[in-house]
């Protein structure tokens, strides 16, 4: 369990990783939290948390990532973790069709526990193992525009993209509830709140500016 | 350091349930139909609907988390504000966190030791215990399994501490753990609870259900005292046989699992004078029943040992606000503990010296 200190934040926002065991979950949250990198990390055990606090269209915003365990046999334990989450990041591995296509079922299991507000994002892990590439970045762009999710290729390894990936998820959350709060609140800029995207992918950028 | 509730948290300087801390719950307070709204914070049980509850929960699940990071498991059961969030209610979510924290699992846990007892031999009692665990979970095929998780953590557990002499009672807690914990955290989490509050129930050295009972019986006595006289002069009742499949089991496949939820909640803070709680509220609940002329005893045990749901509070929290209520001082039942107990030892003792309490087989860190 891993808490990053901060002063202060204006959202908060439950955000959980799901997928299949073995697909690199813990790495990406512990590259986007902790900028560590475990090539023999073992499988995760019931629940574990970790938070980081980012600027999101100048509001701060403290994202609280439960990453959960892929393995089949702690399934009914951690269909409670889903409660009460904005934000989904669902992982699967490039190089194991398994864990694509399994991507189905993690998204049903999880609109069986969520409302269907949440933010959705696929993410396709392990973009720096080219060469045992198993799932084309097109099927998963097209999978994910149909099913209203966004979608980008990562690599925990590397770092590529892993800044964007949960960046581009809280903004998007970001932006649901700012269009929530905005007619109601007189210290936010109403003018900023207009753009809601939710089920469009996102292409990578190297902007990445967080913290 | 026995009350940390004015200390703000050093993990997050921030209370989650401060106004200031998050725009988050202010800003969407008035708009009830979004996902993001808000719920009443001066009244964390309202049982909601939708979305409001939802932001209870996450609210809540906020709070267990900083509140297990910054107060440490030994200090736990100590600090007033841990009290509160317990008092509060639990989420699913973080239950077996919560559970393990307040039983202060990981002081026990020593890695590599479960695995090992794994591999011990076969014990012979590990045909009751698979028998015991296909009969008390029906709806939990993964509980009921041969060499399922059930039955491997308590054959470890019963390789580890020899004193311990098997009851069902011990498959029945540790297939409730199992349903909210994973295996390992479930197997220290249930040592620790043995060890602080159970263990004396399962062992033949002792008396404790003998000296509980009759502490319970006493308790009825003075909160209801024409239901005492029912219960134990006219129809001469055994309070040990109405508390042990009570505490032995802390009311697991006793009440609905919601009911038990919550009791363990408060149980693993308060500890055991909480169980002597639940009973007299159940009592309470049964009340009308229990005096019932036609009763007889063979129905009353029946009807205590499976309470029926009609008879129980719609919702967990009336049961709990209710044996909360019960006028009874958790600090005569500690003291009496001792005093009966020392009682007890030093007659049997007399009888036969040399039943000294032998030490304990527990590999501490």
């Amino acid at each position: 369990m891993s808490t990053e200190s901060s002063s202060t934040y204006d959202f908060l926002f439950k955000v959980v990783l799901l997928g299949d065991s073995g697909v690199g979950k813990s790495n990406l949250l512990s590259r986007y939290t902790r900028k560590e990198f475990n090539l023999d990390s073992k499988s995760t055990i019931g629940v574990e948390f970790a938070t980081r606090t980012i600027n999101v269209d100048g509001r701060i915003v403290k994202a609280q990532i439960w990453d959960t365990a892929g393995q089949e046999r702690y399934r009914a334990i951690t269909s409670a973790y889903y409660r009460g989450a904005v934000g989904a990041l669902l992982v699967y591995d490039i190089t194991k069709q398994g864990s694509y296509r399994n991507v189905q079922r993690w998204l049903k299991e999880l609109r069986d526990h969520v409302d269907s507000n949440i933010v959705i994002s696929l993410i396709g892990n392990k973009s720096d193992l080219k060469h045992l590439r198993a799932v084309s970045t097109d099927e998963a762009q097209w999978f994910s525009t149909e099913n209203g999710l966004s979608f980008v290729e990562t690599s925990a390894l590397d770092a590529s993209n892993v800044e964007n990936a949960f960046q581009n998820i809280l903004t998007d959350i970001h932006h649901i509830v700012f269009r929530s709060t905005e007619p109601i609140s007189d210290t936010i800029n109403p003018g900023r709140g207009e753009t809601i995207q939710v089920s469009q992918s996102q292409e990578p950028t190297k902007t990445g500016g967080c913290c | 350091m026995s009350d940390d509730s004015g200390r703000p948290s050093t993990h997050l300087d921030v209370r989650p349930d401060s106004p200031a801390a998050s725009s988050f719950v202010s800003h969407a307070t008035s708009r009830a139909n979004s996902q993001f709204a808000s719920a009443d914070p001066a009244n964390p049980n309202t049982k909601g609907n939708g979305r409001t509850s939802l932001e209870a929960h996450r609210a809540r699940e906020l709070r267990w988390i900083s509140a297990m990071s910054s107060t440490p498991e030994a200090q736990a059961r100590k600090s007033k504000k841990i009290r509160k969030l317990v008092i509060e209610g639990v989420p699913a979510s973080v239950r077996y966190l919560v559970w393990a924290h307040l039983a202060d699992a990981k002081g026990r846990r020593i890695p590599g030791v479960y695995t090992q007892l794994g591999k011990r031999a076969r014990i012979a009692i590990a045909e009751e215990i698979e028998r015991d665990a296909r009969d008390c979970f029906p709806d939990h095929p993964h509980l009921r399994e041969e060499k399922g998780a059930l039955v491997t953590m308590l054959q470890a557990y019963m390789t580890m501490v020899p004193d311990v002499e098997y009851q069902t009672s011990l498959v029945i807690i540790a297939g409730h753990l199992l349903l909210q914990s994973p295996e390992e955290d479930a197997f220290w989490t249930f040592l620790a609870i043995m060890d602080t509050h159970l263990r004396s129930y399962f062992s033949p050295r002792t008396v404790q259900m003998e000296v509980d009972a009759s502490i319970f019986s006493k308790a009825v006595e003075a909160v209801d005292a024409s239901l005492a006289k029912r219960l134990f002069v006219d129809l001469d009742l055994s309070a040990v046989k109405i508390c042990r499949p009570w505490f032995s089991s802390l009311f697991s496949n006793i009440l609905p699992s919601d009911f038990v939820n919550r009791i363990w909640d408060v149980f693993l803070y308060d500890g055991p004078p909480f169980l002597f709680r639940v009973g007299l509220a159940i009592l309470s609940c049964c009340r009308t029943r229990l005096l019932d002329a036609s009763s007889n005893p063979a129905l009353i045990y029946a009807l205590l040992a499976f309470p029926p749901t009609s008879l129980l509070p719609e919702d967990p929290e009336a049961l709990i606000t209710l044996a909360l209520s019960m006028k009874f001082k958790d600090d005569d039942v500690r003291r009496q503990r001792v005093k009966l107990e020392a009682q007890l030892k030093r007659q049997t003792q007399q009888t036969n010296p040399r039943s000294a309490f032998s030490a304990i087989s527990l590999p501490r860190s």
